[in-house]
């Protein structure tokens, strides 16, 4: 039963995981997409989007793992 | 006429190319960048898994292997995660899906026989992204846990893969 709920609480860690990587990810892309003059406010928006793809693929190897 | 064949010439050679930039594509995906997942696609969506589990009836081992798995029953908006279709006393389907994408589907179905319960477990339906199948691990860590749990139930199990 506790093993039950530990997979749950996992699986709903990865789906938490996975929608802050995609926003992350959607926001980082949006603004490098508009661009910007300071290069410096660049690199952030490519890591901001770099970042979010890191924490999905994060994710998704965590929800495996609930798997079995 | 001259202008009308142009346009169609035209066209074609559009097409020609949209066509080997999506072709080309899939080989590289296939060949170079996702070799690994490529076959190991391959490898998951032939796989089907035959158990036989002596004294046990069917709607007992089905019940198990879908309380063991304890995948939900509805489907996420967003996120791609495996879920149980529905089950009967021989047969369960499940598939990793949100509510707008199936990626792939697989049946589990199992029959009462005089020395016990028979049954397999094989993958459906599937889609591909690029020439990979989607969902390729996910596909072989449900395959070998229906092993596995089978197995605990006192059976045996056997998997092949067709060449």
């Amino acid at each position: 039963m506790n093993e039950q709920r530990d997979i749950l609480a996992a699986r709903s860690r990865a789906r938490t995981i996975r929608m802050v990587g995609i926003a992350m990810f959607a926001i980082g892309a949006i603004l490098a997409k508009v661009g910007t003059t300071n290069i410096g406010l660049f690199i952030f928006y490519v890591a901001l989007a770099l970042g979010g793809l890191g924490l999905i693929v994060h994710s998704q190897s965590e929800y495996r793992k609930t798997l079995g | 006429m001259a202008q009308f064949l142009a346009l169609v010439a035209f066209i074609a050679v559009i097409a020609l190319i949209v066509w080997a930039k999506g072709a080309s594509r899939k080989a590289l995906n296939r060949h170079v960048w996702d070799r690994t997942g490529h076959q190991g696609g391959q490898v998951a969506i032939k796989t089907t898994t035959s158990f036989v589990v002596p004294d046990k009836a069917a709607a007992e081992v089905v019940r198990t292997v879908v309380d063991t798995l304890g995948y939900p029953t509805t489907k996420r908006a967003l996120a791609g995660e495996m879920v149980l279709l529905g089950a009967t006393g021989t047969e369960a389907r499940f598939a990793l899906a949100n509510k707008l994408h199936e990626s792939w589907m697989s049946r589990l179905s199992v029959a009462d026989e005089s020395d016990g319960a028979h049954g397999s477990y094989e993958v459906l339906r599937w889609t591909l992204v690029d020439g990979v199948v989607a969902g390729w691990k996910e596909m072989e860590i449900v395959a070998r846990r229906v092993g596995e749990i089978t197995t605990a139930l006192g059976g045996t199990a056997k998997v092949t893969v067709p060449e």
